[in-house]
């Protein structure tokens, strides 16, 4: 793979020189004649006159030939019409007389057509057929060594098959496969395991074989890699399966598929009857899925005995794995690797200096590069140029790799003999393609690397290691909920694989910058992706899939409790598990999203709320790699232009306005139009990964897909279209599909020779190959792109609010809080609170990083003190809060992806427990963040206003999940709800806002203080009229709603002031117009009752009693009886007589 | 995690068409054993070419197919892997015989040397060496 174009045993003349010297005269005689002069009919008879009589695949590389036939027949002075067209025919089987045509096995039959050529040459003579058939024995003879070329080349193909370590172990695998259940296949790097094992099963009869992979590019891989060698690349007997592509037909025999996707059709098919034979390939990484399958496995094996599985793994922990599967009896079979060998060089000391010379400012977080610089002379004297190999080096990280990287440039600048490449994971496509480049003569590569070349990327040609021994690991604190991303040393296993990479071409030479104790002292193995990460997902999974209890599930090594514990607890906050872990209906339709469950949540939400383009831009956006480069934010150019795409809500809203801005010049481009920009240059300009958008439109479009089959979204109605768009469409279709073949068959991207000056750009000239992304993309969105643009962002503010809540209602409880000393800060000192994890930074990539202002609240947003209430705390409408969508930990902990939300609406809509005291003027929400509503009942309407709020969310979305479509929910209730929520969230209500500590907790509760709280029990409750309020015995005071406790904390004297203010104050009812004096609750219940009649034009009839004061009344006007109080009665009288004045 | 069930297969017809049997093919010598999709002198893949012999053909493995309106000529389209030598009738691949207006296996070529032209009589010496030495 990836190999040079074959050189061509005949194509070392220059046959255009050779054709100056060819003499062009009128009288050529026989001994000069050249095809080459003629070449003009004779190509002709080459095509012949369609496709179908057409000789050779290639007629330029036939002329290549041609001309250096006839050099050679020049040479020996022959001419070319004396060579022989037919042998003769003999009647012996071995014909006795050397005659060249008998080497060939077969003969040329071209239709009659092309045999007589009526077009004359240019001079006008005619070409005699003698001419036309010494033409045909010089194509008979290309097609015949064309034909050896394609012999030898299966042959070579069988030849490297039969040379890999693995091939004397075929008979072994096949039986063991045949007579055992399951198999431990252990091997290292390049012994084949991968590719060939399928062939064999295969060949051996099974022919229902899965081969799962970690990665989605290394299915795509070894599907092509194998359908090569079974030689059916261009059929379809082997597959492959990933999340966006389904290479498969009825006919394909050996599918690799991706972990992920192997598990998601366990929850169709819980056996996996599709196949007969499961390859787990690369065991030993250990990532979730991969340790999820062997559990997995087990159970298969007792469901489906007769199924076959085999595991496969380098040759490390392979204990591990058999003590796993000792109840099973796994057949183990272990294949030695092929490396060459490999010197090894433990080279502590060369670090020293670097303690020498930073003793002090050990705190300099940049890493010395000296010691890689030193090797790198050391390789330039020790062994000469002519000798070919490259360098690759393993740094733990980023920053790592950039100051390496300079500091080698810096050397190379006199060196002139090494091409330095960074490798890492945020690099662009292009970029990352260079490794696998070739350097010019004479040069080495110096390929700069994160472990990401440790084993998923494989670069032929490297010679020299060099191994820092450091890495980056992500690990998830289940506690904080928080990643983290830290420096650390590798495992021994990590450390023998680098250096491993030396000795796949040759032997070679690894360094390590440390010391033999420092490896032996090295963890055996690397740690399990399972206990890194969050499990929320895993879990629901494995639940919807019924294995209910992950507790009990045979993990190879189980995840820790506190993680199971932490992630179902977050499920049940997110509602998709009952308190005893049941699925519910959220659960159920979030299983099925194969996105974080966060994200799940959030289409969710948004399916419902009629906001599913911008959602599903937005989960789409937020699930893939971030779009942007590590120039993105270095480069001074692409953030000026990406400014307006900026939004000052926040990093998500930022990222679907740069998509949509990515849709419109997509939009906008015409191919035709050479000086438009395109968007690849858009993207570039920008400091933007373009791969990442088309990305965001995949899984955009197969979330959609999906949220339809869960019914959470109607069918599609048919496009409205014209015939005339219709017809457009279909040609632009067509033209399309025959680019996308047309590059199928185009070869991959062929290594290219390094250019030694590389410095960067210049990728972008457009080579004039088919940009097939763009092709595709342009393919499933057709006349959609309009809709796409027109719905990729919310536009207007009640879209934009209803935007954020959506993504809130996924994101919450992750939300932070400013530092309140921020104000008096820079930039850089900015902190956040989260309720589990104080001091916080913003992460230098988000846009609040730099407009750190906008979470302030400034000096004319503050409003003016109010009555007695005393706080250090800024009094204002304007409180913000940042909601985040994780943090992660680096040097220090940061938030990721943060928005910013108005503090108190957010709160209490979202907030799990809102603790009030009797005024609804402190109200404490999740136990850690304080709300002071001194403006008398200014806190108890924005309670109540959200409570009723958050009652007609819930229904609207069980209404939606439960009755499976059947009723249709108005839509005037979501427009209600929507303006309601907007306006409710752009409300101006003046409060503080402050942080809780533990203990402060302590004193601002009433407790369990034996108060007597029953009379706090209101018989009729204005927040939730079917909910019947109950003591809460923690914290004091009656629960009104689910989340809300009223009166369980403690008065203040400010409070206690209030609360007698507001009895004092009268009270003119706008509904009734009466006149009271009432407390505050008194008030809600009132409005509560009173409520009907506000409205002055619909007067509710109140048919039954439901207060003792209420009494039979008969309207002697509308001749209506109705249960009212005395008040009622004296206001019906009043509005009757109105409208019977008017009907007069 | 993975979707995938809904991503529809977008397999052209040709592709669900049951592909024909194969004929398995084993060379005598060197055991290369490979399946083949005509025996015959008239493969209907190819075009504009007839074989002088019976002999195991393939579709060219290495490239796509040719199609109607492409560029991929159908003289090309063919591999052959070996036939039968005439003298002891068994199968052997290209590289286990020689042709010379028939084809005969290496061994057969070495027992009639003498019968053949000089040009390849010292071809075949060599090619015989070569498979006594891989034996």
């Amino acid at each position: 793979m990836g190999k040079h174009k074959r050189r061509r045993s005949y194509d070392s003349d220059d046959y255009r020189h050779q054709r100056k010297r060819t003499p062009k005269c009128e009288t050529e005689s026989d001994e000069e004649f050249s095809f080459l002069n003629h070449k003009r009919i004779f190509h002709k008879i080459l095509l012949g006159y369609n496709i179908s009589e057409q000789l050779v695949d290639d007629p330029a590389d036939f002329w290549l030939f041609l001309t250096k036939y006839e050099a050679l027949l020049k040479r020996s002075m022959q001419s070319v019409l004396s060579i022989k067209t037919e042998a003769p025919q003999t009647d012996s089987i071995i014909p006795s007389n050397y005659d060249k045509n008998y080497l060939m096995n077969f003969k040329l039959k071209p239709s009659k057509n092309q045999m007589t050529p009526t077009s004359f040459d240019n001079e006008g003579k005619s070409i005699d057929d003698k001419k036309v058939e010494i033409f045909l024995t010089i194509v008979r003879h290309y097609l015949d060594f064309k034909q050896k070329e394609r012999f030898k080349k299966l042959k070579k193909l069988r030849k490297f098959q039969a040379n890999l370590p693995i091939a004397p172990y075929e008979k072994e695998i096949v039986h063991a496969v045949k007579n055992e259940s399951i198999l431990i296949l252990a091997g290292d790097t390049g012994c084949g395991k991968s590719t060939q094992v399928c062939q064999y099963l295969y060949n051996a009869g099974f022919d229902k074989v899965a081969c799962t992979q970690p990665r989605r590019i290394a299915c795509i891989g070894l599907a092509k890699r194998v359908s090569h060698e079974m030689l059916c690349e261009y059929e379809s007997e082997v597959g492959y399966q990933i999340r966006f592509e389904k290479q498969k037909t009825k006919h394909t025999k050996i599918l690799f598929i991706t972990e992920g996707l192997l598990l998601r059709q366990l929850s169709d098919d819980e056996n996996l009857t599709q196949y007969s034979v499961i390859i787990i390939d690369e065991i030993h990484e250990r990532n979730l899925y991969g340790d999820f399958l062997l559990g997995i496995c087990k159970c298969l094996l007792r469901a489906r005995p007769e199924i076959k599985i085999v595991l496969m793994s380098a040759t490390i922990n392979i204990n591990l794995f058999s003590n796993f599967f000792d109840e099973e009896q796994a057949k183990i079979i272990e294949v030695p690797g092929r490396l060459f060998p490999i010197k090894l060089h433990y080279m502590p000391h060369l670090k020293n200096p670097e303690l020498k010379l930073e003793a002090k400012s050990s705190r300099s977080e940049r890493l010395n590069p000296e010691p890689y610089i030193q090797l790198m002379s050391m390789i330039d004297k020790k062994y000469p140029k002519e000798e070919k190999g490259d360098l690759l080096i393993f740094l733990s990280g980023l920053n790592e790799i950039q100051s390496v990287v300079d500091a080698a440039k810096e050397y190379n600048r006199e060196k002139q003999n090494w091409i330095i490449l960074p490798l890492h994971s945020s690099l662009s496509m292009q970029d990352q393609d260079k490794v696998f480049d070739y350097a010019p003569e004479g040069m080495r590569k110096c390929i700069v690397s994160t472990n990401i070349s440790e084993t998923s990327l494989t670069i032929d040609g490297i010679r020299f290691v060099i191994d820092s021994g450091k890495m980056k690991e992500m690990t998830y604190d289940p506690n904080y909920k928080m990643q983290r991303l830290k420096e650390m040393w590798i495992s021994k296993a990590s450390a023998e694989q680098r250096k491993g990479r030396a000795g796949r071409t040759g032997p070679g030479i690894c360094y390590r910058l440390y010391s033999e104790k420092e490896f032996y002292e090295l963890e055996n193995y690397t740690k399990a992706e399972i206990h890194r990460v969050p499990l929320e997902s895993l879990l629901l999974q494995m639940i919807s899939m019924g294995l209910p209890n992950a507790r009990l599930f045979p993990f190879i090594e189980p995840p820790s409790i506190e993680n199971i514990e932490n992630s179902i607890l977050a499920l049940k906050q997110l509602e998709a598990l009952t308190i005893d872990e049941k699925l519910t209906s959220i659960g159920k339709a979030l299983s099925k999203i194969p996105v974080e469950v966060f994200l799940g949540k959030m289409l969710l939400i948004g399916s419902i709320f009629r906001q599913l383009q911008p959602t599903l831009t937005l989960a789409a956006a937020l699930n893939v790699q971030s779009p942007f480069t590590n120039r993105a934010f270095r480069d001074l150019e692409c953030e000026k232009l990406r400014a307006d795409c900026e939004s000052t809500h926040g990093d998500p809203i930022t990222l679907i306005n740069l998509y949509r801005e990515w849709l419109l010049v997509k939009k906008s481009f015409d191919s035709r139009d050479r000086d438009r920009e395109n968007s690849r240059q858009w993207c570039r300009k920008r400091g933007l990964e373009e791969q990442r958008f088309y990305e965001i439109t995949k899984l955009k479009n197969q979330l959609e897909s999906l949220l339809r089959e869960c019914q959470l979204i109607e069918e599609k109605t048919d496009e409205k279209l014209t015939a005339a768009e219709r017809s457009i469409r279909a040609g632009e279709k067509k033209y399309l599909g025959s680019l996308k073949r047309a590059h199928k068959m185009e070869a991959p991207r062929e290594r290219r020779l390094l250019k030694a000056d590389d410095d960067e750009m210049d990728d972008e000239v457009n080579d004039g190959r088919i940009d097939i992304r763009d092709v595709e993309f342009r393919l499933s969105m057709g006349s959609k792109i309009n809709d796409l643009v027109l719905n990729a962002t919310a536009t207007s503010g009640t879209d934009l609010i209803m935007l954020k809540l959506i993504l809130m209602s996924g994101l919450y409880p992750k939300i932070a809080i400013s530092d309140e000393f921020n104000y008096l800060k820079s930039m850089n000192e900015q902190f956040f609170h989260t309720k589990s994890k104080p001091y916080i930074s913003m992460h230098p990539m988000s846009y609040f990083a730099k407009n750190f202002q906008e979470l302030h609240v400034s000096g004319n947003e503050m409003a003016d003190k109010v009555g007695i209430y005393k706080s250090k705390y800024p009094l204002s409408s304007k409180h913000q809060i940042i909601c985040y969508l994780s943090i992660l930990e680096t040097t220090k902990p940061y938030l990721m992806n943060s928005m910013r939300m108005p503090a108190a609406q957010t709160l209490l809509l979202f907030a799990q427990e809102i603790d009030c005291n009797l005024t609804f003027s402190r109200i404490i929400c999740d136990s850690w963040l304080c709300l002071d509503f001194p403006m008398p009942e200014t806190g108890q309407t924005l309670v109540a206003r959200s409570s009723n709020l958050r009652n007609r969310w819930n229904k609207l979305i069980s209404m939606k999940l439960d009755n499976e479509m059947g009723c249709q929910v108005k839509t005037e209730e979501f427009d209600a709800l929507e303006r309601d929520l907007a306006n409710f969230m752009n409300c101006e209500v003046v409060y503080t806002i402050k942080r809780l500590l533990p203990a402060d907790l302590k004193n601002l509760y009433k407790g369990n203080r034996h108060e007597d709280c029953s009379n706090l029990l209101l018989n009729q409750n204005p927040f939730c009229e079917d909910f019947a309020c109950i003591a809460n015995d923690v914290k004091g005071g009656v629960y009104v709603t689910e989340h809300i406790t009223y009166g369980c904390v403690d008065e203040t004297d400010w409070s206690l002031n209030m609360a007698e203010e507001i009895y004092m104050t009268e009270f003119e009812c706008p509904g009734c117009n009466m006149i009271f004096n009432m407390t505050n609750i008194q008030k809600l219940q009132h409005f509560h009752v009173c409520k009907p009649a506000k409205n002055e034009e619909e007067q509710k009839e109140f048919l039954q009693p439901t207060s003792s004061n209420q009494k039979l009344y008969k309207c002697s006007i509308c001749k209506k009886e109705m249960y009212m109080t005395n008040i009622d009665i004296l206001k019906h009288k009043k509005i009757c007589k109105v409208i019977k004045e008017e009907s007069i | 995690m993975e979707i995938g069930e809904s991503s529809k297969s977008k397999a052209t017809d040709e592709q669900n068409l049951q592909p024909a049997e194969k004929i398995p093919f084993l060379c005598r010598e060197c055991k290369m054993s490979e399946l083949v999709h005509y025996y015959g002198s008239k493969p209907p893949f190819v075009r504009n070419i007839e074989f002088l012999e019976d002999c195991y053909v393939m579709k060219d493995p290495f490239s796509a197919p040719p199609l109607k309106n492409g560029k991929r000529s159908y003289t090309e389209y063919f591999l052959v892997i070996g036939s039968k030598c005439k003298i002891c009738e068994e199968d052997f691949c290209k590289d286990c015989s020689i042709f010379y207006s028939n084809t005969f296996c290496i061994r057969c070529a070495h027992s009639q040397v003498s019968q053949f032209p000089v040009e390849i009589q010292s071809k075949i010496r060599k090619e015989f060496l070569a498979i006594k030495n891989d034996r």
